[in-house]
This record gives structure tokens, C-alpha cells and sequence, in this order.
């Protein structure tokens, strides 16, 4: 085994206090490209993985020593998995390293200086989520659907246990009493629990219980009592309650909670993205979901808000005021004189995105504040957890981004945090920055509303990016909010996330902007659009990337683009509210050539329970699928990804509420490439699901009215395997 | 300020009332809330620390609108939370009853978010003609605090921004409430 050199370093910094795990014992070889960043371009990860015990090649191995500080004490209260996890009753720490398929476990976090601290644990797949406690480190791994028990014991750290799981395991939280972890698989749009005693090496025991959820569930908590979870979705507002979660069958119920309710369109509910984590305060009373509302209002809120929307956990019910359009104002008599059609008097004036793309959160029970991680913005926020609406009461903010690259606008340093665990004490934060793979130690301030400035962050690269470094250009693009050229504030990843997508019609509305000049840009809802437009747009669903980007082209609804960079470019005006800043083309054509190479080399499609079988009601299905009458595939070409890429004139559908007319009806064959969970259907996401497509499409596309009802479950059986 | 002074304050702001103040009582017969909210604080709010919290013994009884003589004599108290832009806010309490005013704030405007408008009372001071001419400075809010509740309050400034020299901006926000499976109210002013 070759091992990197900064964990050879590692060893030295052993300290006689700590709890030497040799953990060479157990290795195997280790992909030095993987393990070390070597800068080689890794490709795609494998797309399928059939998540059964057989498909468990290799199991967990370590590539360095590792230390940890003796375990204290055991579980005050259940684990939340993020991606990173502290010991309880220690300062050691454990990171969820997806893109290097590994994890990152350093001794003591409140000193770590270097990334020779870190020791490696490299993952038979990408992990996700972990947590740890004691001597054990439960981590979920993507790709086969895992959940891996590995234990520090006797001076090694070993595999002990993994279940297999429904495809792409990510959430994770474990039970007060450490016995029952349960699991949410986003692709699959499962929840699963695990008797975390009866885990067995060979992976030979599955799960007590497997439920259906809705869409991306990801971020899942459980409460105190073992009897109850929580999962929020990265599509949608609504949450998944799950009670009986220590039972044999959970029940699953759905939980509506407003997003960002004091910004809603008076008398309308916003639908939500982003919501890969929650937290419940410590009486469990309160749930805090971290997500981004689509429409949101506010000045020149063409993407939405970030919101952290709190749910009263005993009556499911969320606890912001709706917005009220006519509530009781009082202008004083310059206000009335002044103010423009523009003036949003009874709307938030604070900022719309104090943190951009939420991606993780703790409750930082000492101050009664919660810490989120802005992955777009290169932030930590603290916020007043008492507060109906916590995003408009910001106490204080952390900068982690630094080092910003002069001609891409994006951080190279603290890019992307997305993992955050708080010390024993909770003065220290500590975050994982997921595009440029550094450990952030941020000191938080006792008095987060105090005037003191914050003291000076302290930042460890861990590893380098694994693809080569214009993909890693292009990964920094995709996750950073800041560079104004790209976007208007929010990231591709903010509606494309892991190149996802959200599920959203947007409005493509033209309209003037205070920059000059009227242009086409997408906003959340119509009620964004100014009123004087006197136009609500047309409809334009979140595109799914991943996995759908390798051709030539032409992309775009209309097959306008001729290219991918020529789609991205187009984006690029479509994004915001008004027009491109002043800018070189060269500058444009940099921005989507790197994203180019990302999209297609670093976005890694979701693992799926597809099998090289198709079953019976598959087979009928691909041959009505293949059938001339039905004429499926003579758009739909299975050689070039299910699309012909040819914009073909169709029947208009019937008008969306909401939406303008179309005079156009001339749509892009799209790939049905994962056609299966990325529902609403067409461009306005009029159908709801497959079935309902099929059964509505009354010979619009191809011929459908002649099948039956069981060659339409048959084909649309298919569909979903591709 | 003196008790001289206050007296002074409140003449002049009771002959304002028609344009300086709105609200939303609980009994339109009982005295105008507004007319509580005119003795002028001083600049500076006491520390948290040294000051009684607004939520002790507070009465679960609904009583009605404080008087302006109730109000001169009120203590001053401790939110919950007072953030730095709040700073010169000071929380008055007379029974369940709220008063916060911010004396040196230039205030645009204070609008209701969303929840309770209930007992809501707002008032900003009028600004000065003249030749001593300046923007409105002193916004108040007065509201009842009661199991049940949940409000959120905005106050605007004026600054430089996109409108202008006179862009309403964020200035504080007030957020209140005393859901019932709290034991005892939140206040928060930041």
C-alpha cells in the first residue's frame, strides 16, 4: 500500500493521552487517486448497484493510523448525521468525504492544524451521513445503499457491521438509547430503520422496516423518546413525520409547514427546496428545517428566500404568522411621499438570503441559537432560535470563504460548507467545505449579538479536489452563489442540487429591471414579477443534469442552444433579476466551459435498485415502449439517451393557473434518462406523475389511446427503469 | 429626560395623533393606545442585566390599554432578546401591555409581518418643519403580550438604497409570542 503523505505525518502528532488506533491492520489497497487527490479525473461513479448483501465487495479500510480521544461517557440524547460528527464527551471528529469515497477522523478537532491530522477511512462507496459515539461510527453509504458500523476497538478501527439499504442511504439519526438508526434513501424515496446491534459483518441482516416517502427525503432527526422522526425532502415544503419509528412498521405521515410563511404570496403556501438537514431543540418541542422557499417576496426575489421555518412538534404545525398583505401599517407622512410602486413597506426588509443554499444545521443549546451552513455564500449564520422566524432575526455571521480567485469570482478556500458539528462546549464550530474538501474551525462568540469582532478562523485542507483542476474550477462554479456573473445569487446548485432538481415550474417572465432595458429572467412565482409587467410568465421546470449532459447537443426547452456552454451562457442571463453585469465574453465562455467539465465528469448520477433484468411487466412494457404504433422511441431513440434532441410541435396543454399563454408549442424531445423519480412531467409540470401522463396523453405524443390499462402500467413500469 | 419634559412631549404628541399613529384596539372605547406612547425615553436603554425581565409575573388576565399616566410610570424592562440595532429600544411593561420605543430611531415606517394585530398600536413621531426641519425620529409600538399570540413587527429607516436617499431599509424587527405550550412569553427585538 502506498500510503499519502500527509497521513504518514499524522503519526507523529500522536499524543500519549490519546487512543492509538492502528488501524493498518485491516487494510487493503487503496486507490491512490482517491485516497490522495492526485488530481486524475475519477469519471463518473458507477450508476447501479443492486443493494443486496451480494453487492457488498469491499469493506471499510483505513489508509493511515487513526487516534481518538477516549470515549466519556454514553448518549445524552439521539444523533443527528451530518456530514460531520463529533464524539459526545470528545473533540474528535468524523467527516463524511463523499467525493474522496471516504472518511476523515481527526483526534481533536479544537487543535488540528494540518491535514496530516486527519487519518483516512476509506468507504466501499460515497458515505453521506455520519454520527458517532464511544468507540462506534455509523456512516451511510450512497452507492450501494449501506448503512456501515465501524468500530474503534483494541487499537483498530473495523468494520463490524453494514446492512444494505435502498439505493442512495444518505440521512441519518440515531436513537437516544443507540440501539435503532434510521435511514433515508433519496433516490429511492425510502426510510428505512436498522437494529443497530443486529448489524452483522456480512451485511446478511437488512432492515426492521422500510417505508415509502415522497421525493430526495435527506435530513432526519429523531426525538428523544425513540418514538418519533422527522425527514425533510430536497423537493418540496412538506415534511415526513414518522411515528412508531421504534416499532416493527412506522406509520408515515405527511406535515405541512409553511415556507418562509412571513414572505408567502398573501393567501398562498411556497413550495420549498434544499432541505437537506433539520434540528429539534433539546425539549424536542421545536424542529428548525433549513430550506430555500421558491417565490419567496421580497425586492428583486427572483430565486426565493432562505428560510429556516420552525415546526411546533406536538401539534405538526408550523409556528411563523402568515403574511399578511393588509396587516396594520403606519407610514410616516415622508414614507408615503417617497416610497415607489417598488417599496415593499409590509414585506421582511432584511436580506433574502442571509445565508444562501442551506445545507446543514445545529442548535447550539448554550445560547439558544441555531448555526446554518451557507454552501452558496461561503457562510456560517447564527440565529435566534427563539424567534418565529429565525432567518429575520441574523445575530451573527461567520465568513469562511476566503482566497477568492480573481477571474471566476469563486472562493478556493472554505468553499461550500455544508457540514457543521459543534464542540463539547459549543465554542467552537466545526465545518466541512465540501467544493474545496477544508475542515474550518470557526470560534463562536458567547454573546452572538455581542459587538466583539469574531476571532480569526483557522482552516486545514484536507485533500485536494479528485478531478482535474479546470473540473475543479467547475465544481467551485457549481456550488458558489457569489460570483455575480454566473448567477444572480444563487447557485447551480441551489436549483439543480448534486444536478438534481427541485421540482419547480418557474416563471420565465420579461420585464424591466431598474438596470435598463427589459429581459427574460426566471422567477419563483408570478406575484415576484412587477406588477407594472402585467405578466406572469411562462412555464420552465427545473431541468434534472445529471447524467443527461454528455451529447453535443443542442440543448434548452426550444433545442436553442447548440452546445452545453451555449445553454449554460443562456442561464446565465436567465438566473437573476435584470441583466448580466458588465462583463467580457471571455469571461462568460471561461465560466461555462469549466462548468462543462464538471457537469459531465463530477456530477455523479444516483445509484439505482436497476437491475441487468428486466421483470416481466418491464419486458411488456419496453415492447410498447419499442412498438411502431405507439411510437415511443421514434423521439425517444434509446441510442442517444431516450431524446432525439429535436424540438417537435405539440398540442398545447391546458393552461397552468399561474402562468401566461404560450404562443409556441414546440418543446425538445427530453431524455428519459431517470424519467422515473423526477416528477412533475413537461415543461409547465402539469402531470404529476408517470401514470398520469400516460393515461392524459391522449395520442399528443406518439399513440397511447389503444393500450390497455395493463400495457399503460407496463410501459409505465419501464419508463422507471431507465 | 425630566418628568418636565415628558409631560411637555406628551401635549405635543396627543396633538398629532390624527396622522402620527395607528391602531388596532381591543375596545375602541377604552383611551386611544397611542396616547400611551408619548413620553419621550431617554437615548439609551439600560443593560439587560440590570433590568427586571418583561415577562415576570406577567398577568394572564386581560386588561385594558394602559393610560399615559400608566405608562410614564412604567419600568423599564428586558426583552428577551435585544439586538445592537435595537440598542437605543427601550421595553416598557404596565400589566400584560408592551410598550417599545425606539426615541432616536429614524422611522419610516413599522408595519405588522403576520399574526396578532389585536391591541396593536403604533405611532412615529412627525418630523420637524422648517428651518430645523428633520426626518420623523421616534417610532413606538405598543401591543399586549397573551397566551396565544404571535406577532412580528418591522420598524423602516430611511437611508441611501436603491429608491433614493430616502429608501425605506430594515431597521428592527419585533417578534412576540406565547404559544401554549410555552410557559411564559418571548420577546425579541433585533
Amino acid at each position: 500500500m502506498k500510503r499519502c503523505g500527509h497521513t504518514a505525518r499524522s503519526a507523529r502528532r500522536l499524543t500519549s493521552t490519546a487512543w492509538l488506533v492502528t488501524a493498518c491492520s485491516v487494510l487493503v489497497a487503496v486507490s491512490q487517486a482517491s485516497a490522495c487527490g492526485d488530481g486524475a479525473d475519477l469519471g463518473p461513479a458507477p450508476s447501479s448497484v443492486a443493494a443486496s448483501s451480494s453487492a457488498i465487495s469491499s469493506p471499510a479500510t483505513t489508509s493511515s493510523p487513526v487516534t481518538l480521544q477516549a470515549p466519556a461517557r454514553a448518549l445524552e440524547a439521539p444523533l443527528t448525521g451530518g456530514l460531520v460528527a463529533r464524539f459526545p464527551g470528545t473533540e474528535s471528529i468524523v467527516i463524511a468525504d463523499e467525493d474522496h469515497r471516504a472518511l476523515r477522523i481527526a483526534s481533536d478537532a479544537s487543535t488540528v492544524d494540518s491535514a496530516g491530522g486527519f487519518a483516512t477511512v476509506q468507504l466501499p462507496g460515497p458515505p453521506a451521513n455520519v454520527v458517532a459515539w464511544n468507540d462506534t461510527i455509523l456512516v451511510t453509504v450512497r452507492d450501494p445503499g449501506l448503512l456501515v458500523k465501524l468500530r474503534v476497538e483494541g487499537g483498530s478501527v473495523r468494520e463490524v457491521g453494514k446492512t444494505p439499504l435502498p439505493p442512495d442511504a444518505w440521512g441519518l439519526a440515531v436513537s437516544k438509547d443507540g440501539k435503532r438508526a434510521v435511514v433515508t434513501s433519496a433516490y429511492a424515496n425510502k426510510v428505512a430503520a436498522v437494529d443497530i446491534d443486529a448489524m452483522t459483518a456480512d451485511g446478511s441482516t437488512g432492515p426492521v422496516w422500510i417505508a415509502d416517502t415522497t421525493r430526495e427525503p435527506r435530513g432526519v432527526v429523531i426525538a428523544a423518546d425513540g418514538k418519533t422522526a422527522w425527514i425533510s425532502h430536497i423537493v418540496g415544503s412538506r415534511l415526513t413525520k414518522l411515528d412508531g419509528v421504534d416499532t416493527s412498521a412506522a406509520t408515515v405521515s405527511r406535515v405541512d409547514l409553511a415556507a418562509s410563511a412571513l414572505r408567502a404570496p398573501s393567501g398562498k403556501s411556497l413550495s420549498a427546496a434544499l432541505g437537506y438537514a433539520l434540528a429539534l431543540s433539546p425539549d424536542g418541542k421545536r424542529l428548525f428545517a433549513p430550506r430555500h422557499a421558491l417565490g419567496a417576496m421580497g425586492r428583486e426575489a427572483w430565486f426565493g428566500a432562505a428560510t429556516v421555518d420552525v415546526l411546533r412538534t406536538d401539534t405538526a404545525s408550523g409556528i411563523a404568522p402568515l403574511h399578511q398583505g393588509n396587516a396594520l401599517m403606519l407610514r410616516s407622512s415622508i414614507a408615503k411621499e417617497t416610497e415607489t410602486p417598488d417599496t415593499l413597506a409590509n414585506l421582511p426588509a432584511e436580506p433574502l438570503a442571509p445565508f444562501t443554499q442551506p445545507r446543514d444545521i445545529r442548535y447550539r443549546t448554550t445560547t439558544r441559537t441555531l448555526l446554518v451552513a451557507g454552501e452558496g455564500d461561503n457562510v456560517v449564520a447564527e440565529l435566534d432560535a427563539l424567534a418565529l422566524d429565525p432567518t429575520l432575526s441574523v445575530m451573527r455571521t461567520y465568513k469562511i470563504g476566503s482566497d477568492v480567485d480573481p477571474n471566476l469570482g469563486t472562493a478556493r478556500s472554505g468553499g461550500a460548507p455544508s457540514g457543521i458539528a459543534l464542540s463539547e462546549d459549543e465554542r467552537f464550530a466545526y465545518v466541512f467545505c465540501r467544493s474545496t474538501y477544508d475542515f474550518v474551525r470557526i470560534p463562536l462568540s458567547t454573546d452572538p449579538l455581542s459587538a466583539e469582532p469574531p476571532a480569526p478562523i483557522q482552516t486545514v485542507r484536507i485533500d485536494t479536489d479528485p478531478l482535474s483542476e479546470d473540473a475543479a474550477k467547475g465544481r467551485r462554479l457549481f456550488y458558489d452563489a457569489t460570483d455575480r456573473i454566473t448567477s444572480g445569487g444563487l447557485a447551480c446548485a441551489g436549483c439543480h442540487p448534486e444536478g438534481r432538481d427541485d421540482g419547480h415550474v418557474w416563471h420565465e417572465a420579461s420585464f424591466d429591471t431598474p438596470d435598463g432595458g427589459t429581459r427574460a429572467n426566471f422567477v419563483g412565482t408570478y406575484e415576484n414579477v412587477p406588477d407594472l409587467a402585467k405578466t406572469k410568465g411562462f412555464p420552465r421546470r427545473t431541468a434534472w443534469l445529471v447524467g443527461r449532459v454528455d451529447a453535443q447537443g443542442p440543448y434548452g426547452w426550444r433545442a436553442e442552444s447548440a452546445t452545453l456552454g451555449d445553454r449554460i451562457q443562456a442561464g446565465m442571463g436567465l438566473h437573476r433579476w435584470g441583466g448580466l453585469p458588465a462583463h467580457e465574453p471571455a469571461n462568460v465562455a471561461a465560466r461555462s466551459a469549466y462548468l462543462t467539465i464538471f457537469l459531465r465528469k463530477g456530477l455523479v448520477p444516483p445509484a439505482r435498485s436497476t437491475t441487468a433484468e428486466l421483470g416481466p411487466l418491464e419486458r411488456r412494457g419496453k415492447e410498447v415502449f419499442g412498438d411502431a404504433t405507439a411510437a415511443c422511441a421514434s423521439c425517444h431513440k434509446a441510442e442517444t439517451s431516450f431524446t432525439d434532441r429535436v424540438a417537435h410541435p405539440l398540442a398545447a396543454l391546458p393552461l397552468v393557473r399561474g402562468f401566461d399563454d404560450e404562443p409556441k408549442q414546440a418543446f425538445k424531445t427530453p431524455s428519459l434518462a431517470f424519467v422515473g423519480n423526477r416528477g412533475p412531467y413537461f415543461h409547465d409540470g402539469s402531470a404529476t406523475s408517470l401514470e398520469r401522463l400516460i393515461d392524459n396523453n391522449k395520442d399528443r405524443m406518439g399513440k397511447t389511446t389503444h393500450l390497455s390499462e395493463a400495457d399503460r402500467a407496463a410501459l409505465v413500469a419501464y419508463l422507471k427503469t431507465l | 429626560m425630566s418628568t418636565n419634559h415628558r409631560i411637555v412631549a406628551i401635549g405635543a404628541a396627543v396633538a398629532l395623533l390624527a396622522y402620527g399613529a395607528v391602531s388596532l384596539g381591543d375596545d375602541p372605547a377604552a383611551a386611544p393606545p397611542t396616547a400611551s406612547a408619548t413620553a419621550k425615553p431617554d437615548a439609551e436603554a439600560a443593560p439587560l442585566s440590570s433590568l427586571a425581565a418583561f415577562d415576570a409575573s406577567i398577568p394572564t388576565e386581560t386588561s385594558p390599554t394602559p393610560t399615559a399616566v400608566e405608562w410614564r410610570d412604567a419600568p423599564e424592562v428586558a426583552p428577551t432578546r435585544r439586538g445592537p440595532r435595537a440598542s437605543g429600544c427601550k421595553t416598557y411593561r404596565v400589566r400584560e401591555w408592551i410598550r417599545i420605543a425606539c426615541s432616536e430611531l429614524v422611522t419610516a415606517s413599522i408595519a405588522t409581518l403576520g399574526g396578532t394585530v389585536q391591541g396593536n398600536a403604533y405611532w412615529i413621531d412627525p418630523q420637524t418643519e422648517g428651518k430645523d426641519a428633520k426626518l420623523p425620529s421616534g417610532g413606538e409600538m405598543v401591543f399586549p403580550v397573551r397566551k396565544g399570540d404571535r406577532r412580528v413587527i418591522q420598524i423602516l429607516t430611511f437611508g441611501p438604497g436603491y429608491e433614493g436617499p430616502l429608501t425605506q431599509l430594515p431597521a428592527i424587527v419585533v417578534q412576540e409570542h406565547w404559544l401554549d405550550d410555552e410557559e411564559s412569553p418571548v420577546l425579541t427585538i433585533l
